[in-house]
């Protein structure tokens, strides 16, 4: 039998909010991700990200607003919600003391779920020693074996919060493409969170930028990439920037040239800014999502 | 369950090496002495060697007492002085029954300690003369003092354990507090005009009354608040 909660978003935020004294680390963040959707969370350093994470996997408490993901209220009922996901913190903290094989039968023992086959392939891909202890396991092994720990018992959703830390160009590329690619075309519900904007550009579909805590974007990735264009203006001698479109995200005026990216770009935009006096030359220019971050964090560091 | 039985035991084998040390040790001792011929004089058909256990059971009886503190201060605090708790947090694992483990845990430490040496007693008090009655009465209320004093530095270091980061400051918590108990009452003797008495039985009824309480007080107070907190 199927649920209402079977059908809802796979992780839903209603105005969650964290404070640490006085600091403000998530800021009424409201979000809906899709299931079967791949969700890419991306910002600078201490935007939130990963306090954002904690919340959604019930190790931290909100000091205001909801969480719920895969239709449960994630204080409410904390086991049933992790038997369904799978989380790589940010940090591995793995018992130090166990070999791998131990902490792959500590865990096997918690999960209703594990699948034997999912765990022996991983095992292999990542070329683990069961016998290895933990402690003696480099940083990217241990992130390794934290990743084989989140998708063994088949999880519905998959949270990861900088997964990739740490992780050579083999293992990274081997994970990007043999396990998350399984998983997102498996239908399977993915967030991730990183500051390596080439990967959520080859995964997400849908991308969310968070600054200061609150949520800037959150878009479909092709969409936003499609209305998110750099106008550059050259204006002529004496000639001064004149007021922006609407949607503009940021500007820079550096000599005669004139920067200017704008959010939901139309031909309108562009002839907007060709009105201005004193430009003689404009041009559009399609940005990757790494220019479309650095220009909305930009944006908003010079607004605020 | 098992495995987070055995997790327990993994991440307290220091401790349970100290107290399977102060376990054996005051035996071995008695056992080295006996054989050299040293110890109390024995009286009434006690060997030498009975007098000595007698002595070194009861010495491994109070030293439990440490063990059980390193136990109630180490159980929750441990885990997050070395991260660990965090990757427990996120396995789905109900709080009791992580709560569940631990209490097994010492609850095998201290019968595994305090079983063989009651044993021993018992036996040697099977064979007492007439006149060590005074003392086989006065020692069972020895050792109510003792176990109520076990349990006491077990709660109270589980209450701060569940509370603090540190598990050396619950450990210390845990130990000093009966202490400062022991002390309190002492001036309140002192101060009330009952010194001749300080150390009577109305002393030492009060101060198992006040640490089985209080020990009571901290484990109930410790579990609520680790089960009702939402970070690891």
């Amino acid at each position: 039998m199927t649920t209402q909660a079977d059908h809802g978003p796979a992780i839903e935020l209603v105005g969650l909010t964290k404070r640490f004294g006085r600091t403000l680390a998530v800021d009424h963040l409201s979000l809906q991700v899709a299931r079967g959707s791949t969700f890419g969370l991306i910002g600078p350093n201490g935007a939130g990200k990963s306090t954002t994470i904690r919340m959604l996997m019930g190790v931290l408490s909100p000091t205001a607003g909801e969480a719920r993901v895969l239709g449960m209220d994630v204080r409410a009922e904390p086991v049933r919600l992790k038997q369904r996901v799978g989380y790589v913190p940010e940090m591995h903290h793995v018992y130090r003391w166990m070999r791998v094989e131990e902490v792959i039968g500590f865990c096997r023992s918690l999960y209703a779920s594990w699948n034997d086959r999912t765990c022996r392939e991983m095992l292999d891909l990542f070329a683990l020693d069961p016998r290895k202890k933990v402690k003696h396991l480099s940083k990217g092994t241990l992130a390794k074996l934290s990743l084989l720990l989140a998708v063994s018992h088949d999880p519905e959703l998959l949270v990861l919060d900088e997964p990739m830390v740490g992780l050579d160009p083999i293992a990274r590329e081997e994970f990007l493409e043999g396990v998350l690619r399984t998983l997102c075309d498996r239908g399977q519900t993915v967030l991730f969170s990183t500051n390596t904007l080439d990967d959520v550009q080859r995964l997400a579909d849908t991308v969310g930028i968070l600054h200061d805590g609150r949520l800037l974007v959150h878009r479909n990735i092709e969409e936003l990439l499609g209305t998110t264009k750099r106008i550059r203006a050259t204006l002529g001698d004496g000639g001064r920037p004149g007021r922006v479109p609407a949607g503009t995200v940021w500007q820079r005026v550096e000599g005669r040239e004139w920067l200017v990216t704008v959010g939901d770009f139309s031909a309108e935009k562009v002839e907007q800014i060709r009105a201005e006096g004193g430009v003689e030359h404009v041009e559009v220019i399609d940005l990757g999502l790494e220019d479309l971050f650095k220009d909305f964090i930009k944006g908003q560091r010079a607004g605020s | 369950m098992k495995w987070l039985i055995w997790k327990e035991y993994r991440l307290n084998r220091l401790i349970l090496i100290v107290g399977a040390v102060l376990l054996v040790a005051p035996h071995a001792v008695a056992l080295v002495l006996a054989l050299r011929g040293v110890g109390p004089v024995t009286e009434g058909g006690l060997s030498r060697l009975q007098m000595n256990l007698l002595l070194s059971a009861i010495w491994s009886l109070v030293l439990s007492q440490l063990t059980l503190a390193l136990l109630g201060g180490n159980a929750i605090a441990g885990e997050r002085a070395d991260r660990s708790a965090e990757f427990l947090a996120y396995l789905p694992v109900a709080r009791a029954r992580i709560l569940a483990a631990k209490i097994v845990l010492a609850l095998v430490t201290v019968a595994l300690i305090w079983i063989p040496n009651l044993l021993i007693l018992l036996r040697i008090f099977a064979r007492l003369p007439e006149v060590w009655a005074e003392f086989y009465a006065a020692f069972w209320i020895f050792f109510g003092t003792v176990a109520i004093t076990g349990l006491a530095f077990f709660c109270i270091g589980w209450l701060l354990s569940s509370v603090l980061e540190s598990p050396t400051f619950s450990i210390c918590g845990g130990l000093v507090t009966p202490y400062l108990v022991m002390l309190g009452l002492a001036l309140l003797g002192w101060w009330s005009g009952y010194v001749e008495e300080a150390f009577g039985p109305w002393y030492w009824g009060t101060y198992r009354g006040t640490c089985l309480v209080l020990a009571l007080g901290c484990f109930a107070a410790g579990t609520w608040y680790y089960l009702r907190r939402v970070e690891p």
